[in-house]
């Protein structure tokens, strides 16, 4: 049995197996995949969108989404926590950047409190590493980005600084995360 | 769009993905992704450096009426129409005559945009629920992407929604087409084929979505616009 803590991390090979049977119209198991999945895109869409309904319905997009393309899926190239948690943030993101959303709040207002803590247990341990390298206002600026979906514009307004000086943090710290996970990666990797 | 600088891509790709951008430089990253596969490459790899961050959240269950919902639309279509909507309530059989009627004027319409000989494409022609007079031409060559919509009459636009053309297969849900402008005659591209997406389809429909809401896969609620699509052989 697969606990709800670590459904989507720790499964890979059954989500997979899930998908493939969910591209087939398979419909029980496209609601194990549902069962084992939502909590977690749903406890991502809360802090991004703001407000239950709206994560509600965009989570009902994702999984029409999800039945419809399951076929699309291609376990080399990203594994199915990847690919649900892309097409859940993507679908908030185009919901964030209407018209009718409103503007972005700090983690402590979206309710992400005691995220810093968490992120102390991020796997894989490459991007715990890159996180804790970074630079305060690096950090607090990308995980902010990541998790409330505030625009540089905005986390620059949050907190009465110039825009080019977020900007430059995100950047900053995008580079310094890349520079960890895709060197960890290389390490991994014997080369020919 | 493919001689961007390979670092402006990237930076362009974590951005996207970290979810930074502004709507204006959003729908930029969108519109590349359409015809980029080098940015197509580029997302999926910050996806899979960024996303594990998301799984640090603890769980939330969602309402059950959440499944409930996405269970009642994945069900079997109905053979008439997968989606209940006032257009089929009412004086359907005389609508669809008056709009298969006009059919010859778009068979005529048709013929300069697939080029000469004989016409290879597709054709449609909506109307809205109360009012059988044709309100949209959909018309496309047999290959490609791109779909011409002629507004015959346009319909009533509502504040902050957006107008999506859908292919409704004989059977199985309906298919996404793209967002459409009714208010003026356009070009809009399939996000499939059109060979595809209008495979097996005899009607086309055009429903009203929230803005929040444009890029759904299904459509919501009533349709605004519904008639018959045929296809046009040698």
């Amino acid at each position: 049995m697969i606990s709800q803590d670590n459904a989507m991390s720790d499964s890979n090979g059954l989500l997979a197996d899930l998908l493939a049977r969910t591209a087939l119209r398979d419909t029980q198991a496209f609601h194990r995949l549902y069962e084992l999945t939502a909590p977690a895109l749903y406890a991502v869409l809360l802090p991004l969108v703001r407000g239950s309904a709206v994560a509600e319905a965009i989570l009902q997009e994702c999984y029409i989404a999800v039945w419809l393309h399951a076929g699309s899926y291609v376990p080399a190239i990203s594994r199915p926590a990847t690919w649900l948690l892309s097409i859940a943030r993507h679908r908030a993101f185009d919901y964030l950047r209407s018209a009718v959303a409103p503007p972005a709040p700090a983690p402590a207002e979206a309710g992400l409190a005691g995220l810093p803590a968490r992120l102390e247990q991020v796997q894989p341990p490459a991007l715990r590493t890159g996180l804790a390298a970074m630079d305060a206002n690096v950090r607090a600026s990308l995980v902010a980005a990541y998790f409330t979906g505030a625009t540089a514009q905005q986390l620059a307004a949050q907190r009465t600084l110039p825009s080019a000086t977020v900007t430059g943090w995100l950047r900053r710290g995008l580079q310094q995360l890349r520079q960890a996970v895709d060197g960890a990666a290389e390490t991994r990797t014997p080369r020919p | 769009m493919s001689q961007l600088d390979p670092l402006v891509l990237d930076q362009l790709a974590g951005d996207y993905v970290l979810g930074s951008l502004g709507a204006d430089e959003r729908a930029y990253v969108n519109k590349l992704l359409r015809a980029n596969v080098e940015m197509q490459q580029r997302v999926r790899a910050w996806e899979n450096r960024l996303n594990p961050l998301a799984l640090v959240l603890p769980p939330v269950t969602p309402p059950p009426h959440v499944w409930q919902a996405i269970e009642q639309r994945i069900a079997p279509a109905r053979p008439a129409g997968a989606v209940p909507g006032r257009w089929f309530a009412g004086d359907c059989r005389r609508t669809v005559v008056l709009a298969a009627g006009g059919l010859l004027l778009a068979l005529s319409a048709l013929l300069p945009f697939v080029g000469g000989g004989a016409p290879q494409g597709y054709v449609g022609i909506l109307a809205a629920a109360k009012d059988a007079r044709p309100a949209l031409q959909a018309s496309a060559p047999r290959r490609g992407h791109k779909l011409r919509v002629r507004v015959l009459q346009a319909p009533a636009l509502v504040e902050n929604r957006v107008l999506i053309l859908w292919a409704l297969p004989d059977s199985g849900p309906p298919r996404r087409i793209a967002v459409i402008d009714a208010a003026q005659d356009g070009e809009v591209n399939s996000e499939q084929p059109v060979e595809t997406v209008l495979d097996g389809v005899s009607m086309l429909a055009v429903s009203a979505e929230p803005t929040y809401a444009a890029a759904t896969s299904l459509p919501h609620g009533d349709y605004v616009l519904k008639g018959p699509c045929v296809r046009l052989d040698d």
